[in-house]
């Protein structure tokens, strides 16, 4: 394997306060395919991703991207090269899903320019991309939440950039939409050779879509490496204190995790017997 | 359709309202105890305009009525288009920032600083002018910009201003400085009509020096404001959302909150505290304009001028000759508009 190093994380520390939330943090992270950032709630992943969105300032020289300090960009040129899809995307007033998607090429336009016919041409294919062309004139605020996430994917590819980051962008959805998102997203990594790093809590998802897998505890990196090597029993009860068998999924081939206790279960029943 | 393909449309109502805020202008100059007619008005005001005004015939018109107009009705007029303008662009300026729809000038105590510092030069009987501004007005606008810095300094987490600290300092401000207020007119009774009425809002001692002081700086405030208007569509989006997107949201942020108290202390130095302005114009045009900050900002101004000329044509004329508070107008005709807004959000809550 040769492909190019895209970032480079070295020594990342990042508190609120005096509380450390990550700590130590090294990764380097290589041109195209998807990353899935995994581990319990509290573990630091959306503050690893807002850290290499910059919606964090990290410290200096602590991320890399390509050969320049993360810190070096301004937020528009860094807007050309990253785009970040947050947790909440609440818009508190109404815009139509065009619109809205048009806010992609913001870095783009000048301060008394307005959108181009070619930023228009951009923002059609990114909706068409992920099947949200029908939806251009609806507002945003009344498509359901499936539609939403992908509207807001279609501005993050609107953004043309190589890096996308995402924060657990399917975990709202149901089955059905869930997938549907995935494809998008594989679709872009193999065809856009958009880097993808998105944080997601179903394992199984990630281990069926996510080429490598980064798993976090206690706002360090446990682990990473392909989906073979960190769904796997023993370690899956370190980080998540959950016993689950692992079986090869018949149809990808990936592992698929079985939960079935807790290691609080375990207790209960010692101390009931 | 997307902003882009709206514009002319938006671009054809705009000019449309521009038009009713001159009718509005050019109306409001024949309401008074002298009966001036709508052409007399007219005539009047269209022959003091540079290079057009040579063509206009003055013949025939009451020199009487000219003085009414130019000297008496008219700076009132234009002061509180101005004002009107200032506060709704603010108005919609802090709603996308801080994505609040409920947001607002007065929210963020400005206004009761301003009452603190007309408060302190009425009792203290300074009733001399400097170059025709009178120090009640100096005094407002000082007491609103230290407000400003004081809540500035109250609600600054290191170099970030997250907005509820910005408006829960504010409140908390605001409800000091009013009792403040409170006090010095408890302790100096003669004083307190003039207080009260001050603290009311009104545009009544409009003067021709005042709308020199003002008409620069709302002019440019606005300008600049606008220049921010796709940063403000960003930044409705969340603050994460716009820095992703290439804003650069806190430098943005300082920016406009200076410009933004700049106006109000401007405006409410001149006119006292006239409340709903800022909250309710911006949510009014919104259904013309739509939300996007570059057709709702311009909308905005407009409709905030068009909006408190009326409100102080009712103000001097609904009981004349007595005069109601244009503040109490505002709010008379405001407030109900905030219920039914309230009413509504509640609907979608609900749903």
């Amino acid at each position: 394997m040769n492909r190019k190093e895209i970032i480079t994380i070295n020594k990342l520390s990042s508190a609120y306060g005096k509380h450390k939330i990550l700590d130590d943090i090294n990764l380097t992270i290589y041109e195209g395919g998807i990353y899935g950032i995994i581990g319990p709630n509290g573990s630091g992943k959306t503050t690893l991703l807002k850290n290499i969105a910059r919606c964090l300032v990290p410290k200096k020289n602590s991320i890399h991207l390509a050969d320049k300090d993360i810190t070096q960009f301004s937020n528009r040129s860094l807007a050309k090269e990253i785009s970040y899809v947050p947790q909440n995307t609440d818009l508190e007033f109404e815009f139509s899903v065009m619109d809205m998607v048009l806010m992609g090429r913001s870095p783009y336009i000048k301060r008394l320019q307005s959108e181009s016919s070619y930023d228009i041409e951009v923002a059609e294919r990114a909706m068409k991309a992920t099947n949200t062309w029908h939806l251009r004139d609806k507002n945003i605020n009344m498509v359901s939440g499936g539609e939403r996430q992908r509207a807001i994917i279609a501005r993050a590819l609107a953004q043309e950039t190589n890096i996308m980051l995402l924060d657990e962008p399917v975990s709202q959805l149901d089955l059905h939409h869930q997938l549907e998102i995935m494809d998008i997203l594989k679709r872009l990594a193999i065809e856009d050779k958009v880097t993808v790093i998105m944080s997601i809590h179903d394992l199984n998802i990630a281990a069926q879509f996510c080429d490598r897998l980064v798993l976090m505890n206690n706002g360090k990196i446990f682990k990473d490496g392909i989906a073979n090597d960190i769904i796997k029993e023993d370690i899956i009860y370190s980080v998540y204190g959950v016993r689950a068998i692992v079986m090869k999924n018949p149809v990808t081939g990936t592992p698929h995790l079985i939960p079935y206790g807790n290691q609080s279960d375990v207790h209960r029943k010692s101390s009931g017997d | 359709m997307i902003y882009v393909e709206k514009r002319p449309l938006i671009k054809l109502i705009l000019c449309i309202l521009i038009l009713v805020l001159l009718a509005a202008v050019v109306l409001s100059a024949t309401f008074g105890a002298a009966h001036i007619s709508f052409l007399d008005a007219i005539r009047i005001m269209v022959s003091k305009i540079p290079l057009i005004g040579r063509f206009i015939p003055t013949d025939g018109l009451d020199s009487s009525h000219v003085m009414i107009v130019l000297n008496l009705r008219l700076p009132r007029i234009i002061l509180s288009a101005l004002v009107g303008a200032a506060l709704a662009v603010v108005g919609a300026a802090l709603q996308g920032m801080f994505k609040n729809p409920m947001a607002d000038p007065y929210v963020m105590g400005i206004s009761s600083g301003a009452s603190l510092g007309a408060a302190i030069a009425i009792v203290a009987g300074l009733e001399y002018t400097f170059s025709g501004i009178g120090f009640i007005t100096i005094f407002a606008f000082i007491g609103s910009i230290l407000t400003i810095a004081l809540i500035y300094n109250i609600a600054r987490v290191g170099s970030k201003i997250p907005p509820t600290t910005l408006l829960l300092a504010g409140i908390a401000i605001n409800c000091m400085l009013l009792s403040l207020v409170s006090v010095i007119m408890v302790f100096n009774r003669n004083q307190v009509e003039k207080i009260v009425f001050w603290t009311m809002g009104s545009v009544s001692a409009a003067s021709w020096n005042q709308i020199a002081f003002l008409f620069p700086l709302v002019f440019t405030g606005i300008v600049v404001i606008l220049l921010f208007s796709r940063d403000l569509n960003l930044m409705s989006a969340g603050d994460e959302t716009a820095k992703s997107l290439g804003t650069e949201v806190e430098k943005v942020k300082k920016i406009l909150i200076a410009i933004c108290s700049l106006l109000v202390a401007a405006s409410v130095s001149v006119s006292g505290a006239i409340g709903f302005v800022g909250l309710i114009i911006p949510h009014a045009v919104r259904l013309l304009s739509g939300s996007d900050h570059r057709s709702l900002l311009p909308f905005s101004a407009v409709g905030g001028a068009i909006f408190m000329v009326v409100c102080d044509t009712i103000s001097r004329s609904a009981a004349a000759p007595a005069e109601i508070p244009v503040g109490a107008v505002t709010s008379i005709l405001g407030s109900p508009y905030f219920i039914y807004l309230l009413y509504t959000n509640k609907k979608k809550v609900l749903n």
